[in-house]
């Protein structure tokens, strides 16, 4: 008799692509490269003020950005490194570098400084292996078996891939698994959605916008709060989405948190054609942006969590503003998402280190001016082990440790 | 026929508000009657261990005649083996437990998810309808119980995943019986809750 249950459902999605290890290089206040085990399902960096677990996420977010849609779309790390383990349980690794050039001939800038522009090279090879299943530089693109061609200078292969209307047509597979990795991953920052705005409704409205037309928020799309609304807004209106269940999921799991029994969404639509249309989200009755912050930052975090692209989502201190109460059931939600999609956390939050699995944590540690991340090695872990058993929780391990 | 107090020190709270729904259906069916519960949770057994014995005289100066311990037996990271039941056992049982209380010691092998899936109908509920989930005739044996109801919970049907904020729920709709049957741990529990209010 077997001790398993079947468990084929979901299997497809479970087995996507996933990343293994993450490397970054020449960002900012890291001091340095900074590479870690990306855990199969949770990874929780842990670590002092200023250790460097936020430049961490942002540099992973900005290369992620940058490998999808080009040099020109955010600043990112100059290297990255990546490997992935993709469905069949084989391993290759992605890098990419970007050179900054001088320019000779380019006349100098009224700052005196010489004109510059970047290029982007990136490879993709089989672990093991030593076969480059494509390599770009100086423009150059070299796909294994193929004869070179010209590329461009400020994207690479995976950018194409994720291009709906420039792909090329004998694209390598994991091409495209990068580009649908690094698609899905997505990140909820810290701090509370509404920041140092003041507490206002959110009113949505569809506006044609270059003859389509577009849901926005009618003052300061770009605030966080408002941005939450348009997400839920479009999960209520399917927008982009394969699945319009999302939204009914979505409200399912905000009543199980018990931060609301409904969420509705209310519309004014002028009946004459071509005529602005307003929407609201109402979390019981009350507007979106007017809720407290603990709900704002749930429901901010699930919506990022069902968005069926997310395939790693990077979470900073989902603690913030949440009782613990709400953040143990945040957290059982987490953990059941997790299977098709890794999820990594940076917290403070001892509730969250007491939940994640000791081979999950990874310790960030600034020494001598550089950041570095390390998992719990076996001697450690087998001391964790009767620590937990003997002692007490991995939070007062960690801080434990971290305060010596 | 009476009613009772009982305390019940569990790992999380999630663990406290499923084991209190199963001892109040084990009291009603029992006589009828809804006991009373203090509930207590602490991560992991050490904290258990350390804060049990206050926690347990609090339970008495509020008029608990029994006090519950549940702790999972886990798996060793290390090498993926259960760990050692009766070490575990020891090691709850010398907690000192103050005059006038009973104690039981609940061990569910691995998590008490695995109660659920001694019955088709919880099995079912816990993961959407899922017809490839069915209950299993030894729970104990099954590997990450609760991992496995999470993934065959997974599905485009518009229902959230199964996640531990479900066991109460689940917990208010498991077959009783077919769980005694099935689990060992829960049986032992339900005689003592019996034994108790009967």
């Amino acid at each position: 008799m077997s001790t398993e249950p079947e468990t084929e459902s979901g299997q497809e999605s479970a087995n996507r692509p996933r990343l293994a290890t993450v490397e970054i290089g020449d960002w900012p206040g890291l001091g340095g490269t900074v590479g870690f085990d990306v855990g199969e399902r949770i990874t929780v960096l842990v670590g002092r003020n200023g250790a460097g677990k936020s430049l961490i996420m942002e540099g992973l977010s900005a290369a992620a950005q940058s490998i999808v849609f080009g040099i020109d779309a955010t600043l990112p790390p100059k290297q990255f490194q990546c490997s992935v383990l993709d469905a069949n349980r084989s391993k290759f690794t992605y890098e990419f570098k970007i050179d900054d050039e001088t320019e000779d001939n380019e006349p100098l800038e009224r700052n005196g400084k010489p004109s510059r522009t970047s290029t982007w090279s990136e490879s993709c090879q089989i672990n093991g292996t030593g076969n480059y299943l494509w390599t770009m530089s100086g423009a150059q693109l070299v796909i294994a078996g193929k004869p070179p061609r010209y590329f461009g200078y400020n994207e690479g292969l995976v950018a194409n891939a994720a291009s709906r209307t420039r792909r090329i047509a004998d694209m390598p597979d994991q091409a495209q698994q990068l580009a649908d990795l690094f698609k899905g991953l997505d990140s909820v920052g810290a701090g509370i959605p509404r920041g140092s705005v003041s507490r206002q409704s959110v009113l949505l409205h569809r506006i044609k916008i270059g003859g389509r037309w577009h849901w926005e928020a009618v003052v300061a799309p770009e605030n966080p709060t408002n941005a939450l609304a348009l997400k839920i807004l479009r999960m209520h209106l399917a927008v982009g989405l394969d699945d319009s269940g999302t939204f009914e999921e979505f409200v399912e799991l905000i009543r199980e948190l018990e931060i609301a029994r409904n969420v509705n969404i209310h519309r004014y639509d002028d009946q004459a054609k071509d005529k602005v249309s307003y929407a609201a989200v109402y979390f019981d009755d009350v507007n979106i942006g007017l809720c407290s912050d603990g709900t704002q930052r749930i429901a901010q975090i699930i919506a990022q969590l069902l968005s069926p692209r997310t395939r790693c989502l990077l979470i900073e201190e989902p603690e913030t503003a949440v009782h613990p109460s709400l953040l143990a059931r945040l957290i059982a939600i987490l953990e059941s998402y997790s299977h098709d999609r890794q999820i990594i956390i940076a917290t403070h939050s001892p509730q969250i280190v007491d939940w994640c699995k000791p081979e999950d944590l990874r310790l960030v540690e600034r020494i001598k001016g550089q950041t570095r991340v390390r998992k719990l090695d076996e001697n450690e872990l087998g001391r964790v082990h009767s620590y937990l058993t003997h002692d007490g929780t991995l939070s007062d391990y960690v801080y434990r440790q971290s305060s010596e | 026929m009476k009613t009772v107090r009982i305390g019940l020190i569990t790992e999380d709270e999630t663990d406290a508000n499923a084991v209190g729904v199963l001892i109040r259906r084990i009291t009603q069916t029992a006589n009828k009657l809804s006991p009373g519960l203090n509930k207590y949770w602490g991560k992991g057994c050490a904290r258990i261990r350390k804060k049990a014995e206050a926690k347990m005289l609090e339970m008495v100066d509020s008029g608990c005649a029994a006090v519950v311990i549940v702790h999972d037996l886990d798996r060793n990271p290390q090498n993926q083996q259960l760990n050692d039941p009766i070490a575990l056992r020891n090691e709850l049982e010398n907690i000192a437990v103050p005059r006038g209380l009973q104690r039981h010691v609940c061990i569910p092998v691995e998590e008490l998810e695995a109660w659920f899936w001694a019955d088709e109908a919880t099995v079912k509920l816990a993961t959407n309808g899922n017809d490839r989930a069915h209950a299993h005739p030894s729970p104990h044996l099954i590997v990450k119980p609760k991992e496995q109801l999470e993934r065959l919970s997974r599905g485009t049907n518009s229902k959230a995943r199964y996640n531990t904020n479900k066991n109460p729920e689940l917990a208010e709709k498991l077959d009783l019986l077919i769980c005694e049957k099935r689990c060992l741990s829960f049986r032992e529990l339900a005689e003592f809750i019996r034994g108790m209010v009967s």
